[in-house]
């Protein structure tokens, strides 16, 4: 019997691990990446008979990242309702933070600083390796933009953090 | 732009972003068990109900009312869902017992109400109030806590717009 399943199943085992890592690191909540991811594989399932399947990775990258920025919605949503928080609904969850050397926490916390869109461009860079036109193409915007993005995140990121380094 | 280009800043986002998804335990997804039953309906149906008891899971984790029916794959009960927020330090007043709060703009009940039977907090609580940590932990529930051991429950009362009674 010919099924969509055993490409998607083959996908799925070749792309989770770095989705699930690059979901993480969008949302800083490895349950919520695991989510994120899920429903992202979801969407290529339902959606398979109509994929170029020669650039299902990609679009399972746009659906991790459109996900992600789901998540900090509702976030935010939650944030509004609550008028003294001290958590940082953006901090990563403990369950990661606490496994990272304290050098990499200081920087981790300076990311999470940074809008929203710095940081999916540092993370699909820095993480996923991707080139300017593939984060262009991930996040739906020009090139120029990932380079101006990248240009001021790491600006910001070097006032932030660059007094504290020899 | 090549690894040698780097600055010392781009070296330390990119070492923070391998340290952090290191901490991430991929393996966990992976060895999900497929449903039992591969007979019709066929493999695809079954697929997407694996995929999507995760994402029921998840909602289920959040609203914390597992149900023994769904029978959802043990793997994917392994996460804690972190509190939606944390409160700290909080100020809950007592002098009443303790019986609704409220957090931001929404007001909860407490469940169950602590009094000692004559209106006021239960022996050993501070009086008006007591300082501690507020955590709301889902969407209807918070819970507060302090340093003494005390533990006070609360329970969202859905579009509340003010105490039940006032206490003065």
């Amino acid at each position: 019997m010919t099924t969509v399943d055993e490409p998607v199943a083959d996908l799925f085992r070749r792309e989770k691990p770095g989705l699930l890592r690059l979901a993480a690191l969008l949302v800083g909540d490895t349950a919520q990446a695991e989510d994120v991811v899920q429903d992202a594989f979801v969407a290529v399932h339902r959606r398979w008979d109509h994929l170029d399947h020669t650039t299902a990775a990609g679009y399972l990258r746009v659906a991790v990242v459109n996900g992600s920025r789901t998540v900090h919605r509702a976030r935010a949503r939650l944030a509004r309702h609550l008028t003294r928080t001290t958590r940082d609904q953006d901090a990563p969850a403990a369950d990661t933070a606490l496994l990272v050397a304290e050098e990499h926490r200081e920087v981790l916390r300076a990311v999470r600083r940074l809008p929203r869109r710095q940081r999916e461009v540092l993370v699909l860079r820095y993480w996923s390796g991707l080139s300017e036109a593939e984060i262009a193409a991930t996040l739906g915007v020009s090139r120029g933009t990932v380079k101006t993005s990248a240009s001021r995140a790491l600006a910001t990121l070097h006032r932030r953090l660059g007094a504290h380094r020899d | 732009m090549t690894d040698g280009e780097r600055t010392d800043v781009e070296h330390r986002v990119a070492a923070a972003f391998a340290a952090a998804a290191r901490a991430v335990d991929v393996t966990r997804p992976a060895e999900r068990p497929a449903p039992a039953r591969r007979v019709p309906p066929p493999v695809g149906v079954a697929a997407t109900v694996l995929l999507l008891c995760g994402s029921l899971l998840a909602l289920v984790t959040v609203f914390g009312r597992q149900t023994d029916e769904l029978r959802l794959p043990p793997a994917a009960v392994t996460t804690t869902r972190p509190p939606l927020a944390v409160i700290d330090p909080f100020e809950l007043h007592t002098h009443c017992g303790i019986r609704e709060t409220r957090i931001g703009d929404r007001y909860y009940e407490a469940d169950p109400v602590l009094d000692d039977g004559a209106g006021n907090p239960p022996s050993g609580w501070a009086n008006p109030s007591q300082v501690g940590v507020m955590t709301v932990t889902g969407e209807t529930e918070a819970v507060f806590t302090d340093a003494a051991g005390h533990t006070a429950r609360f329970r969202l009362r859905p579009g509340a717009t003010a105490f039940l009674r006032l206490c003065e």
